[in-house]
């Protein structure tokens, strides 16, 4: 079954002989507990692909649908709250909120919906990410790895339909990189979680079960690990 | 739609965002405290200013009371005791008026009284109590005085007074006494009610005036005074208790019309309205700033905040909420500030009104309940663009988001070289909306600051001086200089007072102004222009007051008119507005000056060359020709009239032939320069000890008067400026220091590449400077043109002022403005420079 799924999906910048085709016609399709690599050099256009997928930004044409849902047909703040409930981001500068200690931070998406947390689910993430002595830490007492641990965590304590890790490894030396991806690829398998990542990093893609190439904002190849 | 309940989590975070923030946190505070002071000031003010009104025409009145009724039997009394719509009520019996040969000058009402009823009318003893005994009395210190007795209990006070028609002569023990209220017209004596039953039972039976030959008829009546649950249309609610009483027209009512008068004018609304509006704006520029400020800088947070899924509304709430904490604290600060505060203004301001001896400081809850709201308000309005800015941004941005960066930048051409300055302005153009609210905020006390200055500066000695003396000195009985009195005697200073005040040092001229008054039967062609003059000036007339007049001129063709008599010394003073004096013709006594309906000469019931008969009474009537149409000087006349009057100038001769009155209304006269302080000091001691029931007023207590309204304006103008100055310079601090603080890699960078710590300190400098600059320069080209329609509108009804366009007070300013302008960013800079360019590259 696919849970994610794009037709046509464009995204210009500019206007007329200065127009910037960030994406250029991509459809693609992502099944149910797939942990999908996209890569592609930078200006590829991967990144443009990662914030539509998951609707931080809107498309100059095409469509986007997530679990079924045509997702740009829904007004902002409907977006935002689809967004927290369906889709977990992890970003390269691990964007975590400096005021709120670990734990905090990974049910701030929760509590913003006004869930109650699933203590189990979190306990579960933690101890999976190895966070379970830094619970009551802020963010800035963590090495880059923990952050970014405590970013995944926080990715999928709403237990989310897709998690979207745009260059997850970008800040990190090469071994801790490494240990984070396995991380990852652990909780994709623990979890069945769908997992959409975009790297350059060609080493790290190889951990993916499929890698989409991107290049000029098109699909340029695709293959399976 | 999606109702979530995520309260706790949005608390946590705009609570450790508050924790985050301290210096905007302090700031903020400090703005809002400042804004709380400056609403509250000014309600507090306004409210003062009321309450003293209403409070000093209650006493003149004589009763806090809201109505009453006059000379009731027992049995009405009860009827009206009984009536469910009363909130209280108390009352009084009169028992009779003070008789003693002592009491001349002195107006003394006898009767017993209960206790609230006294309070309420302003006569409760401070020293003692009311009476207990039968033969005790309790009085003011007026009447002791008048008697000659100390001010001590015990003493024994005789009382002379008739009643139903029996003359009675006791000796009282005093036990209670209190200061009587200079405003207030009667003195009370009360006597015990066992000895009011003897002397003046209580009425069973309604009496009228017509059927006794003196007052005494009132002996025994009840005179009750009642407050009804509101304030409201106390007049409708008094006729509606008379019909629910049963009473006809027989029954006197009074209302209390001080709560009908304290009614704010049109020019003080748009004055206040102004005033709130200004303040609003102020108190919008800072707190805009700072949480605009705060907002871009925190943009990043926000934006990743968007991104893990907060909804605009989420954000909105965080913003706010923040918003909120900071006014729980800074308005009950600002609260208690201004408490302490209006202690100081207060007083000042009604100092002013003539209203000295009674002012009221005004704490009433709704000052702090408005200033609260009125800066609560304005701290939600400031929040409403940061909001929008919060809400607007897309995610993705936010996190990219830089202050520095302007959205649509078009490339930009430049010849010219870089210097320091040219690159403050550069940094000035990247945050147009910081610069502007910093701009204005410093405007807005510089234009408050001109505009007082202007209006003070404004008011014309001269021409206020001009208006209220034409001579060094003049006198007259104290009722008539006393602007509160409510009967006033014209014909205070007598023959022989005029012979003392010949022998004032260094006099050089004097003379006297007599005075009657009476009701002038209008000749037939007269008759016909007054009617004319109503027509045309109807709108003027202030209806329904001039009604009974209206009437009395259609029914008898008779209008109120003053006659005066003037001595040659007033004769050159003389306001002749038409026609040609020939001093001479007019010391014959056949010819008058005649005043017309404006002061102009508008609107004449006779005119120059007409025939005007005046009725001296016991068949007395002579006819004079007008000679010309003028007035006396206002600073000389009664200073009082009503509308449709006319005046009647004759030589002073012909008066005291015509009336027989020796006595004259006022007496001027002139000193010389080298004798004032002596001549001063000659009056002062004629009107205290030598004939005390005369009052002056001179030159230089008009000088004086003149000062202290100034003072008054520039003390409240200036303070509301200096506030204003406040919260201007507090804003151009905030942004100041946050916008070095954002660019503080920026700047490193900068250093790095080669610019020199001399060179960034010119540029930060630069930066200050370029804000007073801008300031400075709206001030001339917007403020001046404003204070000038302010100030006008403001003047609009001040005949003493002048527009003179004023700058100095701006040019004043600059120094200091100057001195914030380098100091701020120098201290920025040392602030930086705390650390090495290398760390801060790092950061």
């Amino acid at each position: 079954m696919s849970i994610l799924q794009t037709e046509n999906l464009k995204k210009y910048y500019g206007k007329g002989e200065t127009t910037v085709k960030a994406l250029d016609g991509v459809t693609l399709t992502i099944e149910d507990g797939e942990f999908v690599a996209v890569v592609g050099t930078s200006g590829s256009g991967k990144s443009t692909l990662l914030h539509m997928l998951g609707g931080l930004d809107r498309p100059t044409e095409g469509k986007v649908y997530v679990a079924g849902n045509d997702i740009f047909a829904l007004k902002d703040d409907a977006l935002t709250i689809f967004r927290r409930r369906k889709i977990g981001f992890v970003f390269q500068s691990y964007n975590l909120v400096p005021t709120l200690n670990v734990y905090e931070n990974i049910v701030l998406p929760i509590e913003l919906d006004g869930n109650r947390v699933d203590e189990k689910h979190v306990q579960s993430i933690i101890d999976i990410l190895g966070l379970k002595e830094k619970i009551n830490s802020l963010p800035s007492e963590l090495s880059g790895g923990q952050q970014q641990r405590v970013a995944i965590a926080r990715a999928l304590a709403t237990k989310p339909a897709i998690v979207l890790a745009d260059e997850p490894t970008g800040n990190l030396d090469s071994k801790t990189s490494l240990d984070v991806i396995g991380l990852l690829k652990i909780t994709s398998e623990q979890f069945k979680q769908t997992i959409v990542m975009i790297t350059h990093n060609e080493e790290i893609a190889q951990m993916a079960e499929r890698i989409i190439r991107i290049e000029d904002g098109r699909i340029a190849g695709e293959r399976h690990v | 739609m999606f109702k979530v309940n995520s309260k706790k989590c949005l608390t946590l975070l705009s609570k450790r965002s508050l924790k985050q923030n301290k210096t905007r946190n302090i700031v903020a505070v400090i703005a809002i405290v400042l804004t709380t002071v400056l609403f509250t000031s000014v309600f507090s003010i306004g409210m003062s200013i009321m309450d003293s009104l209403e409070r000093s025409t209650m006493r003149q009145v004589g009763t806090e009371a809201h109505g009453g009724f006059k000379f009731l039997t027992q049995e009405q009394y009860d009827i009206v005791k009984a009536d469910p719509k009363i909130k209280d009520i108390s009352y009084n019996i009169l028992i009779g008026f003070g008789e003693n040969p002592e009491f001349k000058k002195t107006y003394v009402e006898i009767r017993w009284t209960e206790e609230k009823a006294a309070a309420w009318s302003f006569n409760l003893p401070t020293t003692g109590t009311l009476p207990k005994e039968k033969m005790d009395i309790a009085t003011t210190t007026n009447v002791l005085d008048a008697l000659g007795l100390p001010h001590e209990l015990g003493v024994q006070v005789p009382l002379e007074f008739t009643a139903n028609g029996v003359k009675y002569q006791d000796t009282f023990t005093l036990c209670g006494f209190w200061d009587m209220d200079v405003v207030m017209g009667a003195n009370e004596a009360f006597l015990s009610r066992e000895y009011a039953d003897l002397v003046a039972p209580v009425w069973h039976e309604s009496r009228t005036a017509i059927e006794a030959e003196d007052n005494s008829w009132m002996a025994g009546s009840i005179n009750p005074a009642l407050w009804f649950n509101t304030s409201w249309d106390i007049e409708g609610q008094m006729e509606d208790l008379k019909n629910r009483c049963g009473f006809g027209p027989e029954v006197n009512e009074g209302v209390n019309w001080a709560y009908a008068g304290a009614e704010m004018d049109l020019p003080s609304l748009i004055l206040m309205g102004g005033l709130l509006a200004i303040i609003m704006f102020s108190g919008y520029l800072i707190i805009y700033n700072i949480f605009y400020i705060s907002v871009s800088k925190d943009i990043k947070f926000y934006g990743l905040l968007k991104t893990i899924g907060t909804t605009n509304r989420q954000l909105k709430k965080i913003v706010r909420r923040q918003a909120l904490l900071l006014s729980a604290i800074g308005i009950p600060l600002g609260l208690i500030f201004s408490y302490a505060l209006s202690f100081a203004l207060v007083p000042l301001v009604i100092s002013i009104s003539n209203l000295a001896e009674s002012y009221v400081i005004s704490a009433n809850w709704l000052i702090f309940a408005g200033g609260a709201l009125f800066t609560l308000a304005t701290v939600w309005v400031s929040c409403i663009k940061p909001c929008a800015f919060v809400s607007k941004i897309s995610p993705m941005e936010a996190v990219r988001y830089n202050e520095a960066e302007r959205k649509h930048r078009k490339t930009v051409k430049r010849s010219k070289k870089s210097t320091p300055f040219s690159m403050a302005a550069e940094n000035m153009k990247r945050t147009p909306k910081k610069a502007i609210a910093v701009i204005l905020s410093l405007s807005l006390s510089l234009v408050c600051l001109n505009g007082t200055v202007t209006l003070v500066k404004g008011f014309d000695m001269d021409k206020y001086i001009q208006n209220s003396v034409v001579s060094d000195f003049h006198i007259a009985d104290a009722s008539l200089l006393n602007n509160l009195s409510a009967a006033v005697i014209l014909n205070g200073v007598t023959p022989e007072d005029m012979a003392e005040i010949a022998t004032v040092p260094g006099l050089t001229e004097m003379g006297s102004v007599y005075m009657r008054e009476h009701w002038h039967k209008l000749s037939a062609e007269a008759y016909q222009n007054a009617q004319q003059i109503c027509d045309e000036y109807q709108d003027e007339l202030p209806m329904p007051y001039v009604e009974e007049y209206l009437r009395l001129l259609n029914e008898e063709q008779k209008i109120s008119a003053h006659l005066y008599g003037i001595d040659d010394f007033i004769m050159d003073k003389m306001e002749i507005v038409d026609g040609e004096m020939d001093w001479e013709k007019f010391k014959s006594g056949d010819y008058l000056v005649a005043t017309a309906f404006t002061n102009l000469g508008n609107g004449r019931y006779y005119d120059i060359g007409d025939k005007v008969t005046i009725d001296y009474g016991d068949g007395k009537v002579k006819e004079y020709e007008v000679m010309a149409i003028g007035n006396i000087p206002y600073a000389l006349s009664p200073q009082h009239g009503h509308f449709l009057d006319i005046y009647f100038t004759m030589y002073a001769e012909e008066f005291i032939r015509q009336t027989g009155e020796h006595s004259a209304m006022k007496t001027a006269f002139d000193v010389t320069a080298e004798e004032y302080d002596n001549a001063e000091k000659w009056v002062q001691n004629y009107c205290e000890n030598v004939n005390s029931d005369l009052n002056y007023k001179s030159r230089s207590l008009y000088v004086e008067e003149f000062k202290s309204t100034q003072n008054v304006f520039l003390a409240v103008g200036g303070l509301l400026s200096f506030i204003l100055a406040l919260i201007g310079i507090l804003n151009f601090i905030n942004s100041m220091l946050t916008s070095v603080e954002s660019r503080k890699r920026e700047l490193a960078v900068l250093q790095a590449i080669g610019m020199s710590g001399r060179q960034l300190k010119m540029m930060l400098i630069g930066e200050g400077i370029l804000y007073i600059a801008g300031a400075v320069l709206l001030v001339l080209v917007l403020g001046t043109p404003l204070d000038y329609l302010l100030v006008q509108a403001l003047a609009a009804q001040m005949w003493f002022f002048t527009y003179h366009f004023t700058i100095w007070p701006l040019i004043f300013c600059l120094p200091l403005l100057i001195i914030v302008a380098v100091t701020v960013p120098w201290i920025c800079y040392k602030n930086i420079c705390q650390k090495t360019v290398v760390d801060r590259l790092r950061e």
